[in-house]
């Protein structure tokens, strides 16, 4: 009777500990990527099986079943595995720790500041035949010291989003949105709008859409971007004298004017009533970029399956009335220092099958939705807003943005926060932001 | 008070154990590694596994942060060592002090609202009142809730529903979403924590207060105790290593609270909601001051250290022996 006493305590401690192993701990796991670690294959030209980081949760079904065509198309027995972006990490969270665990993947989706961060690590992409299709309003943006080092993923672009059909039913008249070519009319579009019973805009008081969006306006329209950061930080420059910035304060104004949210500017949220709001005609204008249009197609039912949706540019300065930001989001690297010579001609592959094939760049535009970067690829997307960028990229309409890593968007968010409910006043927020830039490095 | 008398078994056994130490504390010659029947083998076959995967997971990535915090690191590349400049500009961070002066609060909040609450629940649950089974089951439920589904289901209660309901019937406090205003919102947090903890700080309550003896009471009531000098005078003294435990408990998991507040508030507004450990990952990761983050982890690490040995060792000194 002992000896089974002690067997069973002994298996018990054994599930115990095996269930305690596998088992989840409370401390916060950052590190969320999963199964799939096809790491460095064989060295052998039979098969190259290559592994794909995607940092775009929202595509993921669309681009695994990509990558399954391209699997079982291509001539060269290349084998893609993609693991998605699990949204409770971040992409450099996940980055960081498989370089540091000498595990890292043969091709990463990035956003575009990070090109940087792992230029070191990056294979150098400026003789790939795709090169000379890139739009040259987007090339800047992949340079790190004059080389090229990651492949044009996905295009983005922001401004002002109009529902047409709302407008129209608004102000009971045919919407064009060429007439619409200053600030001023603007206003006075606005104020049909409110007569009409709709509220004109809404402003999205998140952070990244304050600071990294709208405010960065005002350091992309600057001639020499780089000298004029430089300048803020060491004090010789001071924002309240940039025009842009100027004028996107009368936008911001005339927006919190309007704002549908304006009893309590905070409660905006961006996955419910933002969206709801802009689909059903409650709102007519949204500042956000075409992105969005994923979460709004939910609520684009009814008598709302038809709207027209279009971008207007934000009229804070000259440039900024014709041209809409618009650049390069997501960025694919290969990596540089763990792959072998045949998985980055197979990585090199893959990439120029979405520029180059039919069903590749079906893929980007039709199922995944994505705006290309590259001047050959001629099919549309099917979206309204996605549609609004490509012309205004065909006319060469459009500011590269460039984003500031680090703190600064929570920090300057934070700031414009304030801003918009009335905390500071444009002063204040001036000095906050130059005090930012004086302190950071 | 049969039907309160439904011991949870391991708690009671370690607050027993927790007793029986405490008693042989100062006589030398009560060592308990050297009983008679103390076997090796067993004590390794049960232990080492648990004992290296501990070792692996957490002591390995603890010392190698630590030495981490001392580098000028970006998680990637960077390794020279750089002494202690870390921890001079993390001492020179306003940001690093506002969010722990916010969890400081936070913590302090918690703390006193989650133990009170627990002990009157646990106090009511082993009164003898029916159906008192499925109140401590019901009570411990909000427990269950991981922190991300947590914060996520309060923020659609006080962004959504509690608005819809003060707009509806008029009431003032609720018409404009908590989250917005940076009091309120830390308050959304903390009523967060108190609700999911409540119910498992009640349980080592219970686990308290079924440990008492009855004689004990009985004697009291024979003397003529009122109820509330029995409370007060008998079961909150012997009721210290509960105390201990749950105070404890509560500020170590207050202190390093993360997956709730990104979810809850995501620090909003203004950044003012921003606690500790989320400033310390955004240092960390959206920053990419590894090092940093790395020096502000074991300067949290320490601060916790420190309150949770000093609040054990003061509560031990005030252990009352049946």
């Amino acid at each position: 009777m002992k000896k089974l006493h002690s067997l069973v305590s002994l298996l018990t401690a054994a599930a115990m500990v095996t269930f305690s192993a596998a088992g989840c701990s409370s401390s916060s796991s950052s590190a969320a990527s999963g199964k799939s670690e096809s790491a460095a294959a064989s060295a052998s030209d039979e098969a190259t099986s290559i592994t794909f980081f995607n940092s775009k949760p929202e595509i993921a079904t669309q681009l695994e079943a990509a990558v399954k065509t391209f699997n079982s198309t291509n001539k060269d027995n290349i084998t893609v595995t993609v693991t998605t972006l699990n949204t409770s990490s971040t992409e450099d969270a996940v980055l960081t720790s498989k370089y540091a665990s000498g595990n890292p993947y043969t091709i990463s989706m990035v956003d575009t500041p990070d090109i940087a961060v792992y230029a070191d690590k990056s294979m150098d992409l400026s003789d790939q035949a795709w090169v000379k299709n890139i739009n040259e309003n987007m090339v800047s943006a992949l340079k790190v010291d004059g080389k090229i080092k990651a492949f044009p993923f996905a295009v983005e672009g922001d401004g002002l989003i109009y529902n047409k059909t709302t407008i129209e039913k608004a102000t009971n008249e045919t919407f064009d949105p060429s007439t619409v070519k200053s600030l001023a009319d603007l206003e006075a579009l606005y104020k049909k709008i409110q007569a009409g019973g709709v509220a004109a805009v809404q402003i999205s008081h998140d952070d990244w859409s304050l600071a990294n969006h709208f405010l960065t306006t005002a350091f992309d329209t600057q001639d020499d971007y780089t000298s004029y950061i430089s300048g803020l930080k060491s004090g010789s420059n001071d924002i309240s004298g940039n025009e842009t910035y100027k004028g996107l304060l009368d936008v911001l104004n005339l927006n919190m004017k309007y704002n549908v949210y304006k009893s309590s500017p905070m409660s905006s949220d961006y996955t419910t009533s933002d969206p709801t709001n802009i689909a059903t005609g409650k709102v007519a204008f949204w500042f956000n970029g075409e992105w969005v249009m994923s979460n709004v197609k939910q609520f684009l039912t009814g008598s709302h399956a038809n709207d027209e949706f279009g971008f207007l540019p934000v009229f804070a300065d000259s440039k900024t009335s014709t041209c809409i930001s618009a650049g390069v989001t997501k960025a694919i690297i290969i990596d540089d220092t763990k792959t072998t010579d045949a998985q980055k001609k197979a990585a090199n592959e893959f990439l120029s099958w979405f520029v180059d094939d039919e069903a590749g760049q079906k893929a980007l535009v039709n199922d995944m939705g994505i705006i290309p970067a590259f001047t050959n690829v001629t099919l549309q997307p099917s979206d309204d807003l996605s549609k609004s960028i490509v012309s205004y990229m065909k006319d060469g309409n459009t500011i590269p943005f460039n984003t500031i890593s680090g703190d600064f968007y929570t920090k300057i968010g934070a700031y414009m926060q304030q801003y918009l409910v009335g905390k500071m006043d444009a002063s204040a927020l001036s000095k906050s932001i130059n005090d930012y830039f004086k302190s950071s490095n | 008070m049969s039907g309160g008398r439904k011991p949870v078994c391991c708690l009671t056994i370690l607050l027993k154990y927790f007793k029986k130490r405490v008693r042989c504390r100062p006589s030398k010659r009560c060592n308990m590694k050297r009983r008679k029947n103390f076997n090796l083998t067993f004590f390794l076959i049960f232990a080492l596994p648990t004992l290296i995967i501990f070792t692996l997971v957490i002591v390995v990535p603890f010392i190698y942060g630590l030495f981490m915090s001392f580098t000028n690191t970006n998680g990637m590349s960077g390794n020279s060592w750089v002494g202690f400049s870390n921890y001079a500009a993390v001492f020179h961070d306003s940001t690093f002090w506002n969010s722990f002066i916010v969890t400081i609060e936070y913590v302090v909040a918690c703390v006193v609202l989650t133990n009170i609450l627990a002990f009157i629940i646990a106090y009511l649950v082993t009164s003898g009142i029916k159906g008192q089974n499925f109140l401590r089951a019901a009570f411990f439920t909000p427990n269950l809730i991981g922190g991300i589904v947590l914060g996520l289901i309060w923020n659609f209660i006080f962004r959504q529903v509690l608005v819809n309901v003060g707009t509806a019937y008029s009431i003032p406090i609720f018409q404009e979403t908590w989250l917005a205003d940076p009091v309120k919102a830390l308050w959304t947090l903390i009523i967060v924590t108190v609700w999911q903890m409540s119910g498992y700080m009640m349980i080592i309550y219970i686990a308290g207060f079924t440990g008492i003896s009855q004689d004990v009471l009985e004697a009291a009531e024979i003397d003529g105790c009122t109820n509330f000098q029995k409370v007060t005078k008998i079961e909150m003294p012997l009721m210290v290593p509960s105390f201990i435990i749950c105070l404890f408990l509560t500020l170590s998991r207050c202190f390093m609270v993360y997956d709730t507040n990104i979810s809850l508030t995501k620090g909003e507004p203004f950044g003012s909601t921003v606690l500790i450990s989320l400033n310390i990952y955004r240092e960390a990761f959206n920053n990419n001051n590894y090092a940093k983050g790395q020096a502000e982890a074991f300067l949290l690490f320490i601060i916790i250290a420190a309150l949770s040995v000093t609040q054990v060792y003061i509560g031990k000194k005030m252990e009352v022996e049946q």
